[in-house]
């Protein structure tokens, strides 16, 4: 399948997917019109470096795409960008964990269990904590970002 | 009765005491003498002076009669040598010798002869060397050459005069059809024909042929050998029209008692069809093309489907009530046409051809002529056909008779200008889809469908429906994205939490304006 990539002027990635040239009223048109054909309507006027991509170089896994860079026909990460999607994803779960222990720890409160207060505290300071190393990190890959990643339900 | 009988009894005599007397004696012996006198003689010496009976008997072991006052037997009466023998003499000049011979001929009298040679014309027959008498046919004419041809057994009659011919002629009549055929000598509508023989009268059911020498130019009539002259009538009763005989034509007619009916096919059929029309004051010229109201001809039209019901084409003008039809076929005489090109019945003048095919709302597209000349062509008469709705037809959506085709139906405003189903997550799966070339994938959730036509304007409509296998997602909407005539950017999001994400299953479609 004819796929183009481009970068946007907001410095977002698009990839272009074609439709297959058997599958639009173009079989006359030999592969190279064709390939012209889906240009002129897929690739915006102010779409920057618009090359050809093979299917091979784009990543399946989409969990980064909005830290994916273009490297001509390749794609690369950008690792900052990766973490930040990283960190506020992370933070939004840590949000969510927060606002659930908060409603615990108001019970445990209301109830007069210490120990339980205590408990909840402790587990909420962890929860605010684990992001640290994410933080730090001055990622090289997203595997290294993943790794760096707090594992929540642990905590 | 009988010739002889005794006069004396001897006995009787003697019982009388009457003795033998030499008077009686001799009496007795002048009876005998006349009794056997009376006799026939054995040797032919003597004749009968009266009819013979025979009592039922017959003469048996008789010799064939050698004279004409002789018996025939049998056996000569079956052979008929008395009246049959092979021709000696010559050409025409035939000659028989019969046994017994005639002495002369005889009212009545049948002769019959295989001739040595055909005849070549008038022919005589001489019997016996009585003399030669003039074979006849048909009464009183003369032979025709091959009318006794060798090996054909011939009869004749004696007619007191000649010898008419009882045998049919050879073919002759059949092979020239003199008797029924002959080529006309008169002028154009006046056809003069001799047969032969004449014949005495005309007769209800003759039947002739006739070769025209000028075509008719309308009306004819036919006079054969001097009888007076008969029209020439075509179905039955009708005048003949220009045209209906033409040169060299060959042509069947029957006399029905008043007029000769025209039995062959008429008119120049081999290039068309025509028809003959009577229309008092018709006003037409050749190359109208005509229809029927129900009532008369009028000019056709093919600005609605009653006024192109073609029937044909004005290819002759004959006067100001008559003129030729031509239904199908070669239509010469014309002018303003370009060989090769095709000519449709035109939707703005009444009876015109037109090169133009008639495109317009209501209009009949129907193809009438092929000219091969500028002035000759080919009138076919086609059904007639609603025109095709163009780009504009179906946008304006409105017309009730014209025909959409498959490459046009999009153009309707009820129609779906744009679809597209996808698998928006990994790398996008476009499943199937109309009048997309692409899809962008422009981030998670984020797409842009790009059309293979554009809309004639941003403003058109469109719905996008998603899910996906573990959220149901649902497009609320195109997000801030401005709509572009080729293309259409998207979002789609999660119901629960408006979070973007990418969909297994994404619909898209676009209704507006091409």
């Amino acid at each position: 399948m004819y796929k183009i990539i481009y970068t946007r002027v907001d410095g977002g990635v698009s990839i272009v997917h074609a439709v297959p040239k058997e599958e639009l009223p173009l079989t006359f048109l030999t592969e190279e019109a064709y390939k012209q054909f889906v240009w002129e309507r897929s690739v915006p006027s102010d779409a920057i470096n618009p090359v050809e991509i093979q299917t091979d170089n784009i990543p399946s896994n989409k969990e980064f795409r909005y830290a994916w860079k273009q490297d001509g026909n390749n794609i690369t990460y950008d690792l900052e960008k990766a973490k930040t999607i990283q960190v506020e994803r992370t933070e939004l779960a840590i949000n969510s964990a927060l606002q659930s222990l908060n409603a615990e720890l108001i019970e445990a409160i209301v109830s007069g269990n210490d120990e339980e207060k205590e408990s909840i505290i402790a587990k909420k300071e962890n929860l605010k904590n684990s992001m640290n190393a994410l933080i730090a990190l001055v990622p090289e890959s997203i595997e290294q970002i993943k790794s760096a990643t707090p594992n929540l339900e642990a905590l | 009765m009988s010739w002889f009988s005794r006069l004396r009894n001897w006995q009787t005599d003697q019982a009388n005491g009457i003795g033998i007397r030499s008077d009686y004696h001799d009496s007795e012996d002048d009876n005998f003498a006349t009794g056997i006198n009376l006799s026939i003689n054995v040797a032919g010496g003597n004749s009968p002076t009266a009819n013979l009976p025979m009592g039922g008997f017959k003469h048996t072991g008789a010799a064939d009669g050698s004279a004409s006052t002789d018996y025939a037997t049998l056996r000569q009466a079956q052979s008929s040598t008395n009246s049959y023998a092979v021709d000696s003499s010559g050409t025409d000049a035939y000659a028989i010798t019969l046994s017994p011979a005639i002495t002369s001929y005889t009212t009545g009298q049948i002769f019959r002869f295989f001739p040595a040679t055909a005849n070549t014309g008038a022919a005589t027959l001489n019997v016996n060397a009585v003399g030669a008498k003039t074979i006849k046919k048909h009464k009183d004419v003369d032979l025709s050459d091959n009318d006794i041809k060798i090996g054909q057994l011939v009869e004749v009659i004696y007619d007191g005069t000649n010898m008419q011919m009882l045998s049919p002629l050879y073919g002759v009549v059949t092979q020239n059809g003199a008797a029924t055929f002959a080529a006309d000598a008169g002028a154009s509508d006046s056809y003069v024909i001799t047969l032969s023989p004449a014949p005495a009268a005309y007769v209800t059911g003759m039947s002739i042929y006739v070769k025209i020498n000028t075509a008719n130019t309308g009306a004819a009539n036919i006079n054969c050998n001097s009888l007076g002259a008969k029209t020439i009538k075509k179905r039955f009763n009708s005048d003949l029209t220009t045209g209906d005989l033409i040169a060299n034509q060959i042509i069947n007619l029957v006399y029905d008692g008043t007029n000769f009916q025209l039995t062959s096919v008429y008119g120049s059929v081999g290039d068309n069809i025509n028809s003959s029309i009577t229309q008092a004051a018709h006003g037409f010229v050749a190359g109208d093309v005509l229809r029927f109201n129900g009532t008369i001809y009028v000019k056709a039209q093919a600005n609605s489907a009653a006024n192109s019901r073609v029937v044909g084409i004005v290819s002759t003008v004959i006067d100001v009530d008559n003129f030729t039809l031509t239904l199908s076929g070669k239509v010469t005489a014309l002018s303003g046409f370009t060989g090769g090109d095709a000519y449709f019945l035109s939707a703005g003048t009444a009876g015109l051809l037109t090169s133009t095919e008639p495109t317009g709302a209501s209009e009949i597209s129907k193809l009438l002529f092929i000219a091969d000349t500028t002035t000759s062509g080919y009138f076919i008469n086609t059904r007639g056909i609603s025109p095709v709705a163009s780009q504009a037809d179906q946008e304006a959506a409105s017309s009730t008779a014209a025909s959409v085709t498959p490459g046009r139906q999009q153009f309707h405003p009820s129609a779906c200008k744009a679809w597209v189903r996808f698998n928006g997550t990994g790398a996008v799966a476009i499943a199937a889809s109309y009048n997309v070339s692409s899809i962008t994938d422009n981030g998670t959730g984020d797409y842009t469908v790009n059309f293979t036509v554009s809309f004639s304007s941003a403003n058109y409509a469109v719905s996008v429906n998603a899910l996906t296998a573990a959220t149901f997602a649902a497009m609320l909407g195109p997000d801030n994205f401005t709509a572009a005539t080729g293309s259409q950017r998207f979002q789609t999001v999660k119901r629960s939490d408006g979070a973007v994400v990418d969909t297994d299953v994404t619909h898209f479609t676009a209704f507006g304006d091409q």
